[in-house]
């Protein structure tokens, strides 16, 4: 996934994340490919920046890639927020941050 | 008499920023724009010639107004019209951050402290910082975004003007890998908070922005900017916790347990701030454009 400006966003590339305007409207959906109304409409609200899918995203993840990432990501969560075991509120924010970040993983 | 321990740390950082040659001063402009704008009879039209003096400024001033950030549906298209719209207070905290992104810009080499990673962990608090702010209800948003996004402006200021050893810094969050204030405090003896605040306090900003820099590790210190000081923290860690950008480490700090308790949010609470905070981030992406 990557970040680039609306004005360069092409057409036929996929949304990596939904599009949602300033008053909470959902545009599109993350997957969606992009067409010339579409920008036009991303202009129209001002969305400066998009979240396109790499070149790659276009091939789906196989389940196997998926698994590693996510494990990787688990690994790396767990160290983030190592020595907070005992401390309720970061624990409800560790496990909030786990399905927050492994449900983009599989976006 | 014995120093109290606030006075220990003033002196710590007194001392730490004595080593801080050629610091910039806020630029006269931005100066003008606060005086101008504690005087009631200043008119939007005065304020914004000021502004228009600066035509690179002035388009990323009309970028931002014009982003999804405001989302305003028909094209604003001079700083008049813009001071009109928003007000002069967010139009100035508009040329504030613009200012200091110019201030403490560099090229930086591979191996040196990431700033793209680190202005997109500050717009990422700033957004935070919103999202929570729509939850309470909090009538200031704009404040609450300024607040995070320059709430670490301490670390640009040791990585720019004491570079050796804020490697040092790097280094040591590296080897033992803890949080950089707890770094900093072994390096230096203070932190990016206490320098963020001498910065803002030498520029005469206003009081909310110079105790939220200082106290964002701790909001109960910040007296009356408390409240302020804990959607702050609160957001910091928020978007640490989303993995967002980079503010120098890979460690979360805990919660203050006296913040939780008065902001008055449930654990259930943080799945929606996260995905209201996305949102927010989508929308304030326009503030990277200030480092190009």
């Amino acid at each position: 996934m990557k970040l680039v400006k609306t004005d360069e966003a092409r057409i036929g590339q996929k949304a990596a994340r939904d599009v949602i305007d300033l008053r909470g409207n959902l545009l599109f959906k993350a997957g969606t490919e992009l067409s010339a109304e579409l920008l036009d409409i991303c202009k129209q609200r001002t969305i400066s920046h998009l979240f396109i899918e790499d070149s790659g995203g276009d091939t789906p993840k196989s389940p196997v890639d998926v698994q590693a990432q996510r494990e990787s990501l688990l690994k790396e969560i767990d160290r983030t927020f190592a020595g907070l075991e005992g401390n309720a509120t970061m624990t409800a924010l560790k496990d909030a941050s786990q399905r927050y970040l492994t449900a983009k993983l599989i976006k | 008499m014995e120093p109290n321990p606030h006075q220990l740390v003033q002196e710590k950082v007194r001392k730490l920023v004595d080593r801080i040659q050629g610091l910039p001063t806020l630029p006269v402009m931005m100066t003008n724009i606060n005086q101008m704008i504690l005087n009631p009879r200043t008119s939007p039209k005065e304020v914004a010639h000021v502004i228009s003096n600066d035509p690179s400024l002035t388009s990323k001033v009309l970028r931002v107004v014009n982003s999804s950030f405001y989302g305003f549906p028909n094209r604003i298209t001079t700083i008049t019209h813009a001071i009109v719209i928003l007000g002069f207070n967010t139009i100035k905290s508009i040329v504030l951050s613009s200012t200091i992104f110019d201030v403490f810009r560099r090229t930086v080499k591979p191996g040196d402290f990431d700033r793209t990673q680190f202005w997109k962990h500050s717009i990422g608090c700033g957004a935070a910082a919103k999202a929570i702010g729509r939850r309470l209800n909090y009538p200031m948003l704009e404040e609450l975004f300024i607040a995070g996004l320059l709430h670490d402006v301490g670390k640009i200021v040791m990585d720019q003007y004491m570079p050796e050893k804020f490697a040092e810094v790097i280094s040591v969050v590296h080897s033992r890998d803890c949080l950089i204030a707890e770094a900093e405090l072994q390096v230096l003896g203070a932190t990016h908070a206490e320098v963020g605040a001498w910065l803002f306090e030498k520029w005469n900003l206003s009081k909310g922005l110079i105790e939220t820099t200082r106290c964002h590790h701790n909001p109960a210190l910040a007296g009356e900017n408390q409240k302020l000081a804990e959607v702050i923290h609160l957001a910091d860690i928020l978007i640490r916790a989303m993995r967002f950008g980079n503010g120098g480490d890979n460690k979360i700090p805990a919660i203050s347990e006296t913040a939780w308790r008065s902001l008055g949010l449930q654990h259930s609470d943080f799945d929606d701030l996260f995905v209201q905070t996305n949102a927010e981030i989508e929308r304030a992406m326009v503030f990277l454009d200030f480092i190009k």
